[in-house]
């Protein structure tokens, strides 16, 4: 079964479009969406969960239909958004007690377990709470009602490396359950490189690719060359370049390079960063 | 819903002290100078827009996003809002009855007619608060309804005022005028409701 799957997603606003985006998320994978501020990737979360409507497409969410199924699949859905959403003068233990009221399958227990392993304080309002802090608390919500599906929006955003560190093991130590599936986006593409089994990369509203994320670095490459060595190549073969005195660097797909040229391996970032470029 | 009256709880507890104090003053106020029906309606009329001062808190923490990621429906928001806006001014006005009745029996008077229509009177200007303002801030938001909340509280009082005015003289037929209010207001309520669902399910997050 699918955790995620949408086909041909589409939202319209003024000035952006997100066009027809289709993905699948396999169950007990973790999934990365990437992408430069504004390519959409929050509005991909928002149409998923409902929080938009959507223009067009499909959502399928843990095998269901979001539109008809929608509020039974919430209760298996653990979902941590940049803006954390309790009220400031809530504390910890409070929080626990309204989504104990909120989900039929909470775990008190597995609350107060998440609460000491993230090592935040019970009694202590929100508004004191650290970005991190509240971060970890979402987190330690959307763990606690035996959730299938987590989906994180930017949830590492602003977080130190050793808590964002703690939240990643938090992550593998969650997929160890071969029922549970990640969707996340962030720009931190080093911790998405950590995690992921697949990522998913949009530019300007548009999924430029999904694939394994081990399939992406087998498949592309970087190589330095002149400008007349680039321009022999086939144009398909270029997904993104920079230009500087001393030649071209530039992510190619290996498949389509001549054999015998000299190809580095990429990084998920560089490919990101070149693809998002093109040829600029 | 009982996580939304929990969380709302919560929130009240600590963002809407004032109110208590507001509610203390004009009993005071209410008891000593007995008949006022200003005095007597201004606390429930504060009590039953409690909860469209909560949304906007609830916009500011982005607690309607956080919501739409939960196992609720949005009517379940907007329904919890209404039973709130309904329970606390029951509460309160049932509150301010009972004091208004001591001042009146201590003064030597009877409860009469006229207090009657004073309870009545009370109710209908406090329901009228959730029923003109729920939708109003469902449909454009907290920050923009909040023009309205001002207007309508300088209407109100000044409804009290002309109703006020009117009934010292002798013709003026404000029992049928309240009880045709009442029941309009009554009447309205369930409108106001479905407007306000049908706004809420529009909005984006």
């Amino acid at each position: 079964m699918n955790a995620v799957e949408l086909t041909d997603l589409t939202k319209h606003y003024g000035d952006f479009t997100l066009d027809r985006v289709s993905l699948t998320l396999p169950e007990g994978c973790v999934m990365g969406l990437v992408g430069e501020n504004g390519a959409g990737k929050t509005t991909v979360i928002k149409l998923l969960l409902g929080m938009l409507k959507r223009d067009g497409g499909a959502v399928r969410v843990l095998g269901r239909d979001m539109d008809t199924d929608g509020r039974a699949v919430k209760e298996e859905l653990g979902v941590v958004l940049d803006e954390t959403g309790f009220p400031e003068c809530v504390t910890a233990r409070q929080a626990g007690r309204i989504m104990a009221a909120a989900y039929r399958n909470w775990d008190a227990r597995a609350y107060d377990e998440n609460l000491q392993k993230l090592s935040l304080p019970e009694d202590k309002p929100f508004k004191d709470f650290s970005r991190g802090m509240k971060m970890k608390l979402s987190l330690a919500v959307a763990l606690s009602h035996n959730a299938r599906l987590l989906v994180l929006d930017e949830a590492l955003n602003g977080i130190d490396p050793v808590a964002r560190d703690e939240i990643l093991d938090i992550f593998m130590d969650y997929t160890r359950d071969e029922g549970h599936s990640i969707l996340l986006s962030s720009h931190i593409v080093s911790d998405l490189e950590k995690v992921c089994d697949y990522i998913a990369f949009l530019h300007r509203g548009k999924l430029m690719l999904c694939d394994e994320k081990d399939a992406l670095l087998e498949k592309y490459g970087l190589i330095h060359v002149s400008r007349e060595q680039l321009a022999e190549l086939d144009g398909a073969a270029v997904k993104g370049s920079k230009s500087s005195p001393y030649g071209v660097e530039a992510v190619v797909e290996r498949s389509r390079v001549p054999a015998g040229m000299q190809i580095s391996p990429v990084g998920l970032e560089e490919l990101f960063v070149y693809m998002a470029r093109g040829d600029r | 819903m009982r996580a939304l009256f929990l969380k709302d709880w919560y929130m009240a507890r600590s963002y809407c002290r004032s109110y208590l104090f507001i509610v203390a003053v004009f009993a005071a106020v209410s008891f000593i100078s007995s008949e006022s029906l200003f005095f007597m309606a201004y606390p429930t009329i504060m009590f039953g827009i409690l909860p469209v001062t909560l949304i906007s808190y609830d916009e500011r923490f982005h607690w309607p996003a956080y919501a739409g990621t939960l196992p609720l429906r949005r009517r379940d928001e907007v329904r919890e809002k209404y039973l709130l806006s309904l329970l606390l001014i029951a509460v309160m006005g049932i509150l301010m009855t009972a004091l208004q009745a001591i001042a009146v029996l201590r003064s030597g008077s009877a409860l009469a007619e006229g207090f009657v229509m004073m309870v009545v009177g009370m109710f209908v200007f406090s329901l009228i608060g959730p029923c003109v303002l729920l939708p109003l801030t469902y449909r454009f938001g907290s920050e923009k309804a909040r023009v309205n909340f001002y207007i309508l509280i300088v209407l109100v009082a000044v409804l009290i005022g002309t109703f006020s005015g009117m009934s010292t003289e002798a013709h003026f037929p404000f029992k049928t005028v309240y009880l045709v209010l009442l029941a309009a207001v009554i009447a309205c309520m369930p409108l106001s409701y479905v407007i306000s669902c049908r706004a809420y399910e529009k909005r984006e997050w």
